[in-house]
C-alpha cells in the first residue's frame, strides 16, 4: 500500500489516484489489530468505525453489516491525528527513526524493539545481555545497519547526576540478524551517537564533572576492540551540557551555566589526536534555561521549559519564536524538522504543536491533540510522520493535521479535560448529556442519536439523572428539574447547598433507585439527600459521634437493596470505612 | 427556596420502606465492554466490536449500560457515543 501510494505520486489526476490511496493505507493502518484478528472484522468493527470523510467508507459503506453491533452516534467525521499508536509494558525511555524511515527503534528498559514505522507492528526485538541496565539512548548507523543502544543503571535519585558513578554499556547489533557486534562498557552516562559521516564510529558523550573544566566524549570503534578516543573542550565554569549532533566531522552542542547560555558551533577536528579540540565558533546568549536543540540547517536555537517555548539565531540573539505557557506547562523538549522548516514540542495536556520558520521568525503551523501522552517527540526522516514516545507507549502523528485550537498562550479553556455526564431515560430511549459546571443538557435518541431536546439550565450542572419523565440536576445550589419531553418550565429544591460554598464540581455523587422513583445525591459534606418524586427531599443524617463526614462516593450495593456509601471522617484516627446504608 | 420565591422545608423522612437500588453499570447481555481490553465481547467470548484507543477504558468517562444500548463519551466531543449490540 506504501508502494501504491508513492506510485501515483503523479502529475495530474492526483486526487482520484492519490487519495483513494492515501486512504487505503490509513484504513488498513488504523484497524489493522481488528483485520488482523478475522477478516470479517473488515465490515463488523473497520467499516463501522472508519470516518464518515473516509473514501473506504464511501466506496464500501454499503457493505457494513454488522449483525452484532451497531454504532449509533460517535463516527467520527475524519481521520485523527495519529495514524497508529502501540501500547508497551514497560516505560519507553528513547526511540529513534531509521535512517530511510522505514523502521522505528524503541527502547524499553532492557529490551530495545524494532518496529514498522507505518503500523508499528514488532518486527523484532533485541534483548541486551546487561539485564540490570535500562535503554537511555539510541542512534541508528548512516546505512541504518548498525543499532547503537546506551544504557545506564536505573537511578531514581539522580539519574544524570553529575556524581554518576554507576554502571553505563554500549551495545551495538546488527538490526537485520539481531546479533551483538559489540558490547562497550562505557565511562558513565549521557548520550551515545552515531558519527554522521561513519558507520563505525560511535560518540559517547558524558556530563561535565566540577573537577574536570571539561566536556569529555569518548569515540569508539565498533568494529575494532581498541581503546576509545577521548577527547575534551576545555571549560572554566561548572556547565550542562546541551544539545549536539555530529554532521560532516563536525559537533555541534550548546552549554549553560548560571551566567548565560554558550554555543559552541562547528567544532572540527574528531580525526585529531589532541585531546583538546579547536573551537571554531562560539556565540554567547542570554539564555540560559531550558531544553536546546539546534535546527540542522541554520544557526537556529530553541529552548524549552515549562514555562515558555524560545527559539532564537545565536549569531545575533534575536528571538524569533516567544510562547508562553497558559494552563499546562510544556514538556521541556522541542525538535527541529530535517530541512529546519517547522519545530515540534508539546504541552502536558497532551498537544502537540507546530511552528513553521516563516524566514524572520517562527509562526503557528498546526497543533492537535495526540492519543496519548507523551515524554519525547520526533520528526520521520522524510518528515511525514511525528513519533512520540513515553510512559503509556509510542505513537505515529500526522503533522499536517490541521486543527482549530487556537494557539498555546491563548487556549486556556481547551487545556483542561473537560467530565462529561451521561443519563439514559428509564426506557432507554432517549439519553441525556452535559458537562460539568456547563449550563446546557443536550437529549437525544438513543436509537437515532437525533437531537430530541436543549435545556438550557441557567446554572452550573454537577451531575444528571433521568426519572421517569423527568430529568434532574444536581446543580451547585440544589436538585433541579425539567419535564423530559417537553423541556419545560423547571422546577426544583433550590438553596440546599449554600451559595457561598465553593463545590468541587467533581465531588458530587448521584445514584438512582431501582424503579427510578427516587434519588440520593451529595456534595462533599452536604448530604447525602434523598429525593422522591414528588417533591419530597430528606437528609441522611449519618451516625458518626466523631462529627460531620464527607461523601466520597454513592453506589448501589452489590444486592440491589441498599446503598453504599464511601465515607470520610474527620477524626485523625479513625480510618475512612466503607459504610453500608441499607434504607 | 422555590423559584417562586417561596420556601419549601425540607422534611426527614423514616427510610423503612424497601428501597431497591439499581445498578446501572452493567449489561443484562452479558455484554462486557469498554474494559482495558480491546474488543466488546460476549458472554461466550464472541469479539463483537473492536474499539479503538480512545474508546477503551482509561480514555473515556461516564460509561453506561441500559440493556443492550452503550453510551459513554471519550473526553474531546461533547457529544455521546452509543453503540447498540444486538443479542
Amino acid at each position: 500500500m506504501v508502494l501504491i501510494q508513492s506510485y501515483v505520486q503523479v502529475p495530474g489526476n492526483t486526487d482520484t489516484l492519490l487519495d483513494p490511496a492515501a486512504d487505503s493505507l490509513r484504513f488498513v493502518t488504523e484497524f489493522f489489530e481488528a483485520i488482523s484478528q478475522s477478516a470479517s472484522h473488515i465490515y463488523h468493527s473497520a467499516l463501522p468505525l472508519a470516518p464518515h470523510s473516509s473514501v473506504v467508507r464511501k466506496l464500501y459503506g454499503q457493505h457494513i453489516h454488522s449483525p452484532m453491533s451497531r454504532i449509533v452516534t460517535g463516527i467520527p467525521t475524519s481521520w485523527d491525528s495519529c495514524t497508529a499508536s502501540a501500547g508497551a509494558a514497560s516505560e519507553v525511555g528513547c526511540a529513534v527513526w531509521s535512517p530511510c524511515g522505514q523502521s522505528i527503534a524503541v527502547g524499553m528498559g532492557t529490551v530495545i524493539e524494532v518496529r514498522d514505522s507505518n503500523t508499528l507492528e514488532r518486527i523484532s526485538t533485541l534483548e541486551a545481555p546487561t539485564t540490570h541496565l535500562s535503554a537511555h539512548s539510541l542512534s541508528f548507523s548512516p546505512d541504518g545497519r548498525l543499532l547503537a543502544c546506551l544504557q545506564e543503571q536505573e537511578n531514581k535519585l539522580s539519574p544524570r547526576s553529575s556524581v554518576f558513578r554507576g554502571n553505563a554499556c554500549v551495545h551495538v547489533w546488527d538490526v537485520q540478524t539481531g546479533a551483538i557486534i559489540r558490547s562497550i562498557h562505557v565511562h558513565g552516562p549521557g548520550e551515545i551517537v552515531f558519527s554522521g559521516d561513519s558507520n563505525r564510529r560511535v560518540i559517547n558523550f558524558l556530563p561535565s564533572f566540577p573537577s574536570s573544566k571539561q566536556y569529555q566524549f569518548h569515540i569508539y570503534d565498533v568494529l575494532e576492540d581498541t581503546q576509545p578516543h577521548m577527547a575534551g573542550l576545555p571549560w572554566s565554569h561548572d556547565h550542562q551540557m546541551g544539545a549536539h549532533w555530529i554532521h560532516e566531522g563536525s559537533l555541534r552542542f550548546a552549554t549553560s551555566s548560571g551566567l548565560g547560555g554558550h554555543f559552541i558551533i562547528g567544532i572540527r577536528g574528531l580525526q585529531q589526536t589532541s585531546h583538546l579540540l579547536p573551537m571554531v565558533e562560539l556565540f554567547h546568549v542570554p539564555r540560559h534555561s531550558g531544553k536546546f536543540s539546534f535546527s540542522p540547517v541554520s544557526f537556529h536555537a530553541s529552548f524549552v521549559t515549562e514555562a515558555d517555548v524560545v527559539i532564537l539565531d545565536v549569531r545575533n540573539s534575536r528571538i524569533l519564536l516567544e510562547v508562553k505557557a497558559a494552563q499546562t506547562p510544556f514538556i521541556p523538549l522541542g525538535h527541529f524538522s530535517p530541512d529546519g522548516h517547522f519545530f515540534i514540542c508539546g504541552t502536558e495536556e497532551p498537544r502537540i504543536f507546530i511552528w513553521e520558520n516563516r524566514s524572520s521568525d517562527y509562526g503557528p503551523w498546526s497543533n492537535f491533540r495526540p492519543r496519548l501522552p507523551f515524554e519525547g517527540l520526533s520528526f520521520s526522516p522524510t518528515m511525514s510522520s511525528i513519533l512520540t514516545w513515553g510512559q503509556e507507549g509510542i505513537q505515529l502523528l500526522n503533522p499536517g493535521n490541521q486543527s482549530t485550537i487556537p494557539p498555546p498562550d491563548e487556549a486556556g479553556s481547551c487545556q483542561k479535560r473537560h467530565n462529561h455526564l451521561v443519563a439514559y431515560s428509564s426506557d432507554g430511549a432517549l439519553i441525556a448529556t452535559a458537562r460539568r459546571k456547563d449550563h446546557v443538557i443536550k437529549i437525544l435518541n438513543a436509537l437515532s442519536g437525533d437531537p430530541h431536546q436543549l435545556i438550557d439550565t441557567c446554572m452550573e450542572t454537577l451531575d444528571i439523572k433521568i426519572v421517569d419523565d423527568t430529568i434532574c440536576m444536581v446543580s451547585s445550589c440544589g436538585l433541579v428539574w425539567w419535564d423530559l419531553e417537553t423541556g419545560g418550565r423547571a422546577h426544583g429544591v433550590y438553596g440546599v447547598f449554600d451559595r457561598s460554598t465553593v463545590i468541587d464540581p467533581g465531588a458530587n455523587h448521584l445514584a438512582l433507585s431501582h424503579d427510578c422513583s427516587q434519588i440520593a445525591f451529595a456534595v462533599g459534606t452536604m448530604g447525602p439527600y434523598l429525593w422522591r418524586k414528588g417533591l419530597t427531599l430528606a437528609r441522611v443524617f449519618l451516625d458518626n459521634p466523631d462529627g460531620p463526614v464527607e461523601v466520597i462516593n454513592i453506589q448501589p450495593s452489590p444486592n440491589q437493596r441498599g446503598l453504599w456509601l464511601l465515607t470520610s471522617v474527620t477524626s485523625k484516627h479513625r480510618p475512612s470505612p466503607h459504610t453500608p446504608y441499607t434504607p | 427556596m422555590l423559584e417562586d420565591g417561596s420556601f419549601r422545608n425540607v422534611t426527614k423522612e423514616p427510610l423503612d420502606s424497601p428501597w431497591p437500588w439499581v445498578n446501572l453499570f452493567s449489561c443484562g447481555y452479558g455484554i462486557q465492554g469498554i474494559g482495558s481490553k480491546e474488543w466488546v465481547v460476549d458472554s461466550k467470548g464472541t469479539k463483537l466490536l473492536w474499539l479503538p484507543p480512545n474508546w477503551r477504558a482509561k480514555n473515556v468517562e461516564d460509561v453506561k449500560w441500559n440493556d443492550n444500548f452503550l453510551a459513554f463519551l471519550d473526553g474531546q466531543d461533547p457529544d455521546p457515543i452509543i453503540i447498540q449490540f444486538c443479542p
